[in-house]
């Protein structure tokens, strides 16, 4: 060898351009392989190895980037090339990309191969070389380097070419690649789920079962093709340095299949259970996929060694999955990642329709459950509560909702959201909102009241026994729970404890609700709605009057509800809190004992002086509802001059009652009752039910057609506006008729005897609408909670006085709680807040000042 | 016109027609009942004496009971006899 | 007069250790039995009714969370040689109240005939006159009409009953051991 021949040297270099030049343009010619060893030898010897390498491997480069390369992105340019409206025209071809990408990357990668078998040649050139010379050191590096450099030069000179709309292709591509797997499978699924319906739940025969088996295998080996292209697509894609780009691609097909398939079972019907059918999917389509690719890769093959120091939710799950077996550790993570996505997706869909899914409480508790289980696996509580409350904000608390449909929909929230988070810690927070918009209206305590007790108003969903109400259905869910957890003996001192504290208090909504799981508190509805009222004398005052009102318009004495719903309240409120009520009650039924024993010994007395009967009303028709006064709430009496004949069947019974009863007397309340009269007229007959100021004016025409309202208003001893605006009853039925008096202020009322527009002999029942009547006036016979409110306050003033008189000076805490332990009617129940404006009220009025934080008498 | 009542449904309240609101002995009102009553009316009566003082029967009971000389009434001081 | 169970009662004017306490509105302590309730009641009753009232120069109220426990106030009336003058008591009352008298006992000393130095008070009403008709209100008006008019045969105090004659000393004396509370 002649290594400082520059002549020989120029003379190798030129014959190994030559034959690399005719090994890498060659058309699959291997054979210069002998034939270059000598001259890469000469070269090599002479300290040229890097040159060698380095011009060996341009030349492959340019012959790479000058035709493959080039023709692999041609394919592409039509897509690229095109705008954004004519890309949707690519993608609605069947058969596009997946041609076009499988063509290209067969021809890129048979180019490639060859391309690398030039590489080995030259490799094999080197290391024959490198194993006569002595000086490895040095050339070891450059066969062992030429390979790796090749790829690195392969997938360089792509990226850089690389179309910018090139991640999308192959986005498309697995999209629609997995969609084809989805519906394959989906049918598969369906057959499956057609057969277990046909046959039911009883066992599949054989035959069926191996058809079945039969239909599934079809079914796999047609998937498993679809993956194997697949597979092959990524494998060519893998081999020209596309790793991560294609993983991305496919990874993030499958989250968007996973995302339209969790909003495809979920959709709007709140009715069925979702997240069972979308986690089974998870494992029949992608989770399937992935197996299928990965094993086609060759990348899963620690088979074993995945499971170990996964310490996971699926940890607890089967760690096989039907048709995989054991699954791989990257397997494994993958099913993590996608049960994860798809939880959050559900939750995330279910808290923004979490309002309506709580309006069809209780059939949409499928969906609270499944939400349930997200939440529990994803964290975000929060979420739930920061986009229910802004809901609540913008679709509940508004002027135009009625108090009723606020508290129904407060109602199905805490039952709907209790099952989620049975500490209640963010029902506390969902309720806030709630309870602070209800406070501010007037009709809360009524309607709370009337949902409580009232069987009609209480279930407007239909759950439930018809003619429910919210405090029967509440003591029938105790009574569950208890034959529920019999074992747990905290129910019943919690009631106790209930029943024993002054106020309920929620707790903090920063409570800890992991703190205590044990001995967690059950919700209580009915102290959740006591919450509102501010405190349990409140509710139990409203229902009173209620209740008083509701049994002063009775005509009969059937009160077996309300004494159901008595017994009902008292559990929860304590019987000495009811006794009032259960007294009105009581006089009812004492009432009705008395009315017969009266009745029967006036008739037989009236019987004896017979021969006045038809014209003499019989004592037959009254009845009476006596009442102990001291414990109804404050009645309004008005003086009413009720028909002689009335008066004089009111005064015998009252005589009557008089010796049953003696030395006891009755009061008459003339103003309060019901009355049903039939009016007769020459043509027609009409039936009414009216409260005893209608029957007294309309009866007073039987002596005479018409009247002036000043006469008519002093013969029945009501005042003449009074009397206007009952009158109007009976000219809107049509039985009077007004025309106007000698006074401009006085008015004539004619009697419309006959009517030729109306139906003769028709009878009509009006009792309905003289119930509206009376309520539409605004007539109540018992004085509102807010008078009583109002005398409430000057009782809590004379306290006050009295006991700094004895006492000199106090603190307000100390007066708050002189109030609570002494003052017992009306039981005082403010809040130390109230009681401190009250406070700072008489301050100003000079009745009391302040010292260093002491109340104490102004002298 | 004529009008026929068919069932007139009256309200009236009940009262002992005592003299004063309150016994004197629990200073609950006669017409309600006394500390150890639930019920008022038949369940807890009044009774006079001869002075015409009247009590819930049973107040009136416990005071006499409870007094170790001759009776009075707490009212009067009179010598206490239920009026015949 | 029961001069010796007054006496017994030195020193207790504040509530006893063993009273039951927070009888309030709530239930009894159970061993006061069914009686404690209609006591309760009755007490109650009498508070209010004080309250609503407003009788001048005569109030109670009870004290701390003990209904059986009562402070009264009681002002000395116009034209009397106690005007001017404003008196602390304690009123104790019995588990079988009404049908027993409530022990009374002037906090503030008070120089008067019927009064001790302890502030045990010599009061038919409050000892063998007791009716069960009487109440807190008449008690401390029975007490305030006391002062301006007492009953010198049998004083506890016979210092003051000796000046008593002397309307001017007396009101001295008066002025002199009146230790507003």
């Amino acid at each position: 060898m002649h290594l400082d021949d520059a002549d020989g040297a120029l003379d190798s270099w030129a014959r190994f351009c030559s034959l690399s030049g005719e090994l890498v343009g060659g058309a699959g010619d291997l054979s210069v392989g002998p034939r270059l060893a000598p001259v890469v030898a000469d070269l090599c010897a002479r300290g040229l190895a890097t040159l060698v390498r380095d011009y060996f491997l341009h030349n492959l480069e340019e012959t790479f980037r000058n035709n493959a390369v080039k023709m692999f992105w041609q394919k592409f340019h039509p897509y690229c090339n095109s705008s954004a409206v004519e890309r949707i025209k690519f993608c609605v071809q069947e058969s596009w990309p997946e041609d076009v990408l499988s063509i290209a990357l067969e021809d890129i990668c048979l180019e490639k191969s060859y391309q690398e078998k030039c590489v080995l040649v030259l490799v094999h050139v080197l290391q024959s070389y490198e194993e006569k010379t002595e000086n490895k050191l040095k050339t070891v590096e450059f066969s062992s380097s030429l390979m790796p450099r090749y790829q690195l030069m392969v997938s360089s000179v792509l990226l850089t070419t690389l179309p910018l709309s090139f991640p999308e292709i192959l986005n498309i591509y697995f999209k629609k690649k997995l969609e084809e797997l989805n519906t394959m499978m989906d049918g598969s699924d369906e057959t499956d789920l057609a057969c277990h319906e046909l046959f039911g739940r009883s066992k599949v025969s054989a035959w069926d079962s191996k058809m079945d088996i039969d239909g599934q295998e079809t079914v796999i080996s047609e998937s498993g093709n679809l993956v194997r292209n697949i597979g092959k697509v990524v494998r060519d894609l893998r081999c020209l340095g596309f790793t991560s780009m294609t993983e991305d691609s496919y990874s993030s097909a499958i989250i968007w299949l996973l995302k339209s398939k969790v909003y495809e079972l979920a959709g709007d019907d709140y009715r069925i259970p979702v997240l069972g059918r979308v986690k089974k999917w998870i494992q029949a389509v992608p989770l399937q996929f992935l197996h299928s690719l990965l094993a086609y890769l060759g990348d899963s093959v620690d088979y074993e060694s995945g499971l170990s120091g996964l310490k996971s939710p699926l940890a607890s799950r089967p760690s096989s999955f039907p048709g995989i077996g054991v699954p791989s550790e990257a397997l494994l993570r993958w099913h993590m990642r996608l049960e994860y996505f798809a939880y959050e997706t559900l939750q995330d869909l279910r808290i923004g329709k979490l309002f309506e899914i709580i309006v069809d409480y209780p059939e949409s508790s499928p969906a609270i459950e499944d939400l349930k289980q997200c939440l529990e696996y994803t964290g975000q509580h929060s979420k739930l509560v920061d986009s229910f409350i802004s809901s609540l904000r913008y679709r509940l608390l508004t002027a135009g909702a009625s108090t009723n449909d606020i508290l129904h929909q407060y109602v199905s929230t805490i039952k709907a959201l209790r099952s989620i988070d049975p500490t209640g810690v963010f029902l506390e927070a969902v309720g806030e909102p709630i309870r602070d918009y209800l406070r501010g209206r007037k009709d809360t305590i009524k309607c709370i009241v009337t949902m409580l007790t009232d069987g009609s108003g209480g279930n407007t969903n239909g759950s439930g026994n018809a003619g429910d109400n919210l405090l029967e259905e509440l003591n029938r869910d105790a009574e569950n729970q208890e034959n529920a957890d019999y074992d747990d003996h905290t129910n019943i001192d919690e009631k106790q404890a209930w029943l024993n504290s002054e106020s309920w208090e929620p707790d903090p909504v920063e409570a800890d609700p992991l703190k205590g799981s044990r001995n967690r508190r059950k919700i209580d509805i009915l102290g959740l709605m006591v919450s509102i009222i501010g405190s349990k004398d409140q509710l139990v005052n409203e229902y009173r009057v209620m209740l008083a009102e509701k049994l002063l318009s009775k005509s009969d004495f059937d009160i077996d509800s309300d004494i159901r719903t008595l017994e009902l309240l008292k559990i929860h409120f304590g019987e000495s809190s009811m006794q009032k009520c259960e007294i009105m009650l009581n006089d009812l039924i004492d009432s009705k004992r008395t009315n017969s024993n009266i009745k029967t010994s006036l008739l037989r007395t009236f019987e004896t002086v017979a021969g006045q009967e038809e014209t003499e009303m019989s004592h037959d028709v009254l009845d009476a509802t006596i009442i102990s006064s001291n414990f109804w709430p404050p009645i309004q009496t008005e003086d009413l001059a009720v028909p002689a004949s009335v008066d004089q069947m009111l005064s015998d019974f009252a005589k009557r009652f008089h010796q049953i009863k003696t030395p006891r007397k009755l009061l008459w309340k003339k103003n309060l009752g019901m009355v049903k009269l039939e009016l007769q007229f020459e043509d027609r007959n009409m039936q009414f039910t009216v409260v005893p100021v209608h029957a007294a004016i309309v009866m007073r025409f039987q002596e005479k057609p018409s009247w002036t309202s000043k006469t008519l208003a002093t013969e029945i001893g009501i005042p003449v506006d009074s009397l206007n605006r009952r009158i109007g009853f009976w000219t809107s039925k049509g039985v009077l008729t007004e025309s106007v008096g000698p006074d401009a202020d006085d008015h004539i009322f004619t009697v419309v005897d006959s009517m030729s527009d109306v139906n003769k002999n028709s009878i009509v029942n009006e009792s309905c609408e003289a119930f509206q009547m009376t309520e539409d006036e605004g007539e109540s016979s018992v004085a509102s909670v807010e008078e009583q409110l109002k005398k409430e306050m000057t009782v809590y003033e004379k306290f006050i006085i009295g006991m700094l008189t004895n006492f000199g000076n106090m603190t307000l805490d100390k007066i708050h709680n002189t109030l609570k332990m002494f003052c017992a009617e009306p039981s005082y129940d403010k809040s130390l807040q109230q009681l401190q404006s009250f406070l700072s009220g008489l301050v100003s009025d000079e009745k009391l000042e302040m010292r260093d934080g002491l109340y104490l008498l102004k002298k | 016109m004529k009008v026929k009542v068919l069932q007139w449904h009256a309200v009236a309240s009940w009262t002992w027609d005592a003299q004063d609101e309150t016994c004197g002995i629990c200073r609950m009102a006669f017409d309600g009942c006394c500390p150890d009553c639930k019920f008022p009316g038949d369940d807890c009566t009044l009774i006079w004496g001869a002075c015409n003082h009247a009590f819930h029967l049973h107040c009136i009971l416990k005071w006499v009971n409870s007094q170790t000389s001759i009776p009075l009434c707490p009212m009067c001081r009179r010598e206490w006899q239920f009026k015949g | 007069m029961a001069r010796g169970e007054n006496s017994e009662s030195h020193g207790s004017g504040n509530v006893p250790a063993a009273a039951p306490a927070a009888v309030g509105k709530q239930a009894p302590a159970a061993a006061r039995g069914a009686d404690g309730q209609s006591v309760v009641r009755r007490l109650q009753s009498e508070l209010m009714a004080l309250m609503m009232g407003g009788d001048p120069g005569v109030s109670a109220f009870p004290e701390g969370d003990n209904i059986f426990q009562w402070v009264g106030t009681i002002d000395g009336s116009a034209a009397t040689a106690y005007e001017g003058t404003s008196y602390r008591l304690a009123l104790s009352f019995p588990s079988d109240y009404p049908y027993k008298p409530p022990k009374v006992k002037f906090e503030t000393p008070c120089f008067h005939p019927n009064v001790d130095t302890h502030g045990n008070i010599c009061l038919d009403i409050l000892q063998d006159k007791w009716s069960s008709a009487y109440d807190v209100r008449t008690i401390l008006l029975s007490i305030q009409s006391l002062l301006g008019e007492p009953n010198n045969d049998s004083p506890l105090n016979t210092q003051a009953a000796a000046l008593w004659a002397n309307q001017e000393e007396f009101r001295k004396m008066v002025e002199k051991l009146y230790k507003p509370a």
